[in-house]
C-alpha cells in the first residue's frame, strides 16, 4: 500500500512534456486510453493542412460545444497561429496544458482534449456536462411547512442551492480530492469567524486520511471520518435540506459535501442537534417544543418500553398495580412462550415489515405495511403466539422509533431496544437502569470532532444554549447570542 | 484520567458533592438515626450536623485561600514528606475504597431484597462496578457532564415522590419536641455523620476547577442539596411511622412509599421510581469514589490506567462481598467513620499549618 502511493507520487512528480509533433504525443496519451470503446478520436485536418486531434469520452460532454469549436477551426482557411486561435476560443472556456498526464486526467474528467500539430503544448475544452436529475423534494426529511426543495446529485448545485440561501461574503468553500487514488470531490463549507478553527481543522486532518476509492455516497465518507466506529450513534449529521445545512453553518458548523451524493454532512453533530427537525423553527415555538419533548419521549419509549413489560411480567409482578397486573396476566393466559421470546417474536415481525415496506416498490410497500399491522397482529394474538398487550407495546414502540428525524439515528435506537430487553431479560428492572446508565455514560463519553456529542448538563441549564429540549422563541435566542459575543 | 486537561465550572463541581454524597444513606438513615435515640428529634441532629460541616467547608475554604493546593493528594505530600505523605495518601485511598465497596454492598442487598431475589450477588456487583468503571475511565470532564443531568432527575423524582408522600405525615408523630433535652440529639449525632460523607471531595476539586472564586459557593451547596434531602426523608419517614416503628424497618424510606396508593393513573406505587433513582444515586456516588482513588492510585503506583483499575476492581468487588452480613457491614463502617474524621476533620488542619510555615520559609 504504502508502495503503492509512493510509485504514485514519483508518476506525478516526473510529468511528461508535450512535444511538438502530434504523433509524438499521441504515442504517450492513447497507451493510457487502451480498452476504452466509448472514447472518441478523431483527426480532422483543417483547409490549411493542419492536422487536429481531438478526443473525449461519448456522453460526458456536452456535444454542441465541441461542434462549436469544430466550425471555428473549420471556417478558417489561412494558416493557424497560437494567437489567433487563442483570440477565436476566448468565447469558449479553455485552458492550455502542457503535459500529458493533465490530458489524460481531462479526458476521465469529461473534458475535450484538443492537440494541434505544431503546438508545444494542448487545449482542453470544459465541455464535460454531467448527467444530472433536476430539483425535487426531499424525499427522506419531509416538513409540512418549509423549504421543500433537496439536494441533488451534483456537487456544484449543492454548493449552489446553500449559497444562494447564505449570500454572507465570509461564506468559504474548499474543494479536496480524497482517497488513495483522489477519485472523489469533496467540497467543504463553512462560515469564516463563526466556525471552530479546531473543528476545521480536524476535519481536513481526517479527510486527508482516507485511502478508501469505493466512496458513492456520503454515508461511506461518514463511517471513514467519524470519532468511534463502535458507538451505535451516528456521530455525523447528514442531510437532504439546504436550508438545514444553511442553518448550520450559520451556526459554526461545517458541511461536507460530496460530489455524486444527495446527502450532505454536518459535524460536529450532538444528539440534541440530531433529534432537531428544521420546521422546529417554522412552527410556533410553543408547539414545536411540545412536540420536541414528544421526540425525546419517544426516544425513551423505543427504548425501555418492552424492556419494562419484560421486567415487570418475568421479574416483579409486585410492582404492578393489582387490577394491572391481573389484565396483564389474564391476557398472557394462553401464551407458552416467557416475555422475551414474545417480545422478540413481535420486534422481528416489526423490523420484516419496515424492511419489506422499504424495499418494495411505493404503492405495494402501503399494502405490506396494513398486511402485516392488521393482520398479522390480529392472528398472531388469535393463535395465542403474543399477547395483544404485547401487540400494542410493539406497535407503540416502532410508531416512536420512526419519530428521529433522522432515519440512521431511530435505527441506532431500534438495534438498541433489543439490547435494553435482553438486560430486562436477564436482570429485571436493575439491567434496565444499567442499561441505561452505560448508555448516558457512553453518550457523554462519545465525542464528535472534539465536541461533546451529548451534554445532559445544558439539558436543563437556564440559559438553554443548544435550545436541546425547548425550542425558545427566536427574540431570545438573538439576545443569548448577542450576549454571548460580548 | 490524570492526565485529563478538561476543566469543569463551580456548578458542575456542586453536583459532583451531591450526587458523591447522595449514596446509601437516603434509605437507612432513619433508621440508624431511630437505633441510637428513641426521641423523634433526629432532624434537629441532621441540622446541628449540616452546621457543623458547613463550618467545616468554611474553615477548609479559609485554609485553601491561604495555601492553595491542587489536589489533598499533593498537599499530604508537601505537608508530611515523601513517605508520611504515601502513607496517608494510602489512607485515603483506602478510606475511598472502603465507601465505595459499601456503596456496592448497600445497592446488592437492596437489589436482593426489592428486585432480584434469586440472581447470585457477584453478578450484581461485578455488572455494577464494571458499569461505574465505565464512567470513571471517561474522566473528570464526563463525571461533570453528566453528573448535573443525573442530580437533577433525582431531584425532579425525589421532589414528585415526596410531595405524593405528604399525605401520610402526621405531625404528631415528631412530637414532642426536645421532649428528653438535648442528650438524644447528640448521641444520634454520631449516626449521622456517615451519611454526609462525599464533602471531602472538595478537597481534590481545585486542580480541575476553572475558577477559584466560588469555592465556598459550591461547596455549600452541594453539601446542602443532599443534607436537605436527608432532612426531608427523616421527617417524611418518622412523620409516617413514628420512631419506634422506624427503627424495626429494614429499609424506612422505601416502606413510606409502599404505604400509600395512588389512584387513577397507571402506576399506583412510586416506589419502584425511587428504587431507580436510588439505584442511579447509589452508581454516582461509586463512580464518584472510584474516580478519585483511582487518581490517588496513579499518582501513588504510577500504573497505567488500566491496571489501576484492574486493581481497584478487585479490591472492591472482595471487600464488598466479605461481611457475612449487613451487622459486619455496620461495624466496617465506624472504622471508615473514624477514618473520615482523622483524614479530612483533622488532617486538613495540620497539614495547613505546616505548609503554610514551609512555604513562608521557603519564600523568605
Amino acid at each position: 500500500m504504502l508502495r503503492k502511493s509512493y510509485l504514485r507520487r514519483v508518476i506525478i512528480l516526473n510529468q511528461t512534456p508535450l512535444k511538438e509533433h502530434l504523433y509524438d504525443n499521441l504515442s504517450v496519451i492513447l497507451p493510457q486510453l487502451k480498452e476504452m470503446d466509448d472514447l472518441v478520436h478523431e483527426k480532422k485536418t483543417l483547409p490549411h493542412g493542419q492536422v487536429v486531434y481531438y478526443l473525449y469520452i461519448k456522453e460526458m460532454n456536452e456535444k454542441m460545444e465541441i461542434q462549436t469549436f469544430l466550425k471555428l477551426l473549420l471556417q478558417d482557411h489561412t494558416s493557424l497561429t497560437k494567437e489567433k486561435l487563442e483570440s477565436n476560443l476566448s468565447m469558449m472556456t479553455t485552458r492550455s496544458v502542457k503535459t500529458s498526464e493533465e490530458l489524460v486526467d481531462a479526458i476521465f474528467e469529461g473534458h475535450c482534449v484538443v492537440l494541434i500539430n505544431g503546438f508545444q503544448h494542448a487545449y482542453i475544452l470544459e465541455t464535460h456536462g454531467t448527467k444530472k436529475r433536476s430539483l425535487g423534494d426531499s424525499t427522506s426529511e419531509t416538513v409540512v411547512r418549509g423549504p421543500k426543495v433537496g439536494f441533488i446529485e451534483d456537487l456544484n448545485t449543492n454548493l449552489a442551492l446553500v449559497r444562494q440561501r447564505l449570500k454572507n461574503p465570509d461564506l468559504k468553500t474548499g474543494n479536496m480530492k480524497i482517497g488513495e487514488k483522489k477519485y472523489t470531490q469533496v467540497t467543504i463549507m463553512y462560515i469564516d469567524g463563526i466556525v471552530e478553527t479546531s473543528v476545521l481543522k480536524e476535519v481536513k486532518k481526517r479527510l486527508k486520511q482516507v485511502t478508501i476509492d469505493d466512496i458513492q455516497d456520503s454515508g461511506v465518507l461518514e463511517e471513514l471520518i467519524e470519532d468511534n466506529v463502535y458507538s451505535p450513534f451516528p456521530q455525523i449529521q447528514n442531510t437532504e435540506r439546504p436550508d438545514k445545512v444553511a442553518s448550520a453553518l450559520n451556526n459554526g458548523r461545517v458541511a461536507i459535501f460530496v460530489d455524486h451524493s444527495p446527502f450532505v454532512l454536518i459535524v460536529p453533530a450532538s444528539l440534541a442537534t440530531i433529534m432537531q427537525s428544521p420546521d422546529d423553527y417554522y412552527e410556533r415555538w410553543i408547539a414545536a417544543s411540545l412536540i420536541r419533548m414528544l421526540r425525546f419521549t419517544s426516544i425513551f419509549l423505543t427504548l425501555f418500553l418492552s424492556a419494562i413489560y419484560i421486567a415487570l411480567v418475568s421479574f416483579h409482578q409486585g410492582l404492578l398495580p393489582t387490577t394491572l397486573a391481573i389484565s396483564i396476566s389474564s391476557t398472557r393466559e394462553n401464551v407458552p412462550f416467557p416475555p422475551i421470546v414474545e417480545a422478540l417474536i413481535m420486534e422481528m415481525t416489526i423490523e420484516l415489515l419496515r424492511e419489506a415496506g422499504l424495499r418494495l416498490p411505493n404503492p405495494l410497500g402501503q399494502t405490506i405495511g396494513l398486511v402485516g399491522g392488521v393482520v398479522i397482529g390480529q392472528a398472531a394474538v388469535q393463535a395465542h403466539i403474543v399477547s395483544s398487550i404485547m401487540v400494542i407495546i410493539v406497535s407503540v414502540m416502532a410508531l416512536a422509533s420512526f419519530t428521529v428525524p433522522q432515519y440512521g439515528m431511530g435505527m441506532s435506537f431500534r438495534v438498541l431496544r433489543f439490547v435494553s430487553m435482553f438486560a430486562a431479560a436477564t436482570f429485571g428492572l436493575y439491567g434496565i437502569v444499567l442499561f441505561m446508565l452505560v448508555l448516558l455514560t457512553h453518550l457523554t463519553r462519545q465525542k464528535s470532532f472534539g465536541t461533546p456529542y451529548f451534554s445532559p448538563d445544558f439539558v436543563f441549564s437556564y440559559k438553554n444554549e443548544d435550545n436541546s429540549i425547548i425550542r425558545l422563541p427566536l427574540k431570545n435566542q438573538q439576545k443569548g447570542e448577542r450576549d454571548g459575543q460580548s | 484520567m490524570v492526565n485529563h486537561k478538561e476543566s469543569i465550572s463551580s456548578y458542575q463541581a456542586s453536583a459532583i458533592i451531591a450526587n458523591t454524597t447522595l449514596g446509601a444513606s437516603m434509605m437507612i438513615l432513619p433508621r440508624a438515626m431511630a437505633q441510637a435515640a428513641a426521641t423523634p428529634d433526629g432532624w434537629i441532629a441532621l441540622l446541628l450536623m449540616s452546621v457543623i460541616y458547613i463550618v467545616f467547608i468554611f474553615a477548609n475554604v479559609l485554609m485553601m485561600k491561604k495555601v492553595p493546593f491542587s489536589s489533598y493528594y499533593d498537599y499530604t505530600n508537601e505537608g508530611l514528606g515523601k513517605w508520611i505523605g504515601a502513607l496517608v495518601n494510602l489512607l485515603i485511598i483506602i478510606y475511598f475504597l472502603g465507601v465505595a465497596s459499601y456503596e456496592v454492598r448497600a445497592m446488592s442487598e437492596m437489589v436482593k431484597f426489592f428486585l432480584l431475589q434469586n440472581t447470585p450477588v457477584a453478578m450484581t456487583m461485578i455488572s455494577f462496578i464494571l458499569v461505574g468503571f465505565y464512567l470513571v475511565i471517561g474522566g473528570i470532564g464526563d463525571l461533570a457532564r453528566l453528573f448535573p443531568f443525573i442530580l437533577i432527575v433525582t431531584l425532579i423524582i425525589l421532589f414528585v415522590a415526596y410531595g405524593l408522600s405528604v399525605q401520610e405525615f402526621k405531625l404528631d408523630n415528631l412530637r414532642p419536641v426536645l421532649g428528653e433535652g438535648f442528650s438524644p440529639v447528640f448521641k444520634s449525632l454520631n449516626a449521622s455523620a456517615i451519611s454526609f460523607v462525599g464533602i471531602e471531595m472538595m478537597l481534590f476539586m481545585p486542580a480541575y476547577l476553572n475558577t477559584q472564586k466560588h469555592t465556598f459557593a459550591y461547596g455549600t451547596v452541594g453539601f446542602l442539596i443532599p443534607a436537605i434531602i436527608y432532612i426531608f426523608t427523616y421527617i417524611l419517614v418518622v412523620g409516617a411511622f413514628t420512631v419506634k416503628e422506624t427503627a424495626t424497618l429494614t429499609w424506612p424510606t422505601i416502606a413510606l412509599f409502599q404505604s400509600f396508593d395512588i389512584q387513577g393513573i397507571f402506576i399506583e406505587r412510586i416506589d419502584s421510581f425511587l428504587l431507580i433513582v436510588w439505584l442511579i444515586q447509589l452508581y454516582t456516588s461509586f463512580v464518584g469514589y472510584t474516580f478519585f482513588a483511582a487518581i490517588g492510585v496513579s499518582k501513588l503506583t504510577k500504573f497505567p490506567k488500566k491496571v489501576v483499575l484492574v486493581l481497584m476492581g478487585i479490591v472492591i468487588y472482595f471487600a464488598a462481598i466479605f461481611p457475612k452480613d449487613v451487622d459486619t457491614v455496620r461495624n466496617y463502617l465506624t472504622y471508615v467513620n473514624n477514618l473520615f474524621f482523622l483524614l479530612f476533620g483533622i488532617l486538613p488542619f495540620l497539614l495547613f499549618i505546616i505548609v503554610f510555615f514551609k512555604r513562608r520559609r521557603n519564600t523568605t
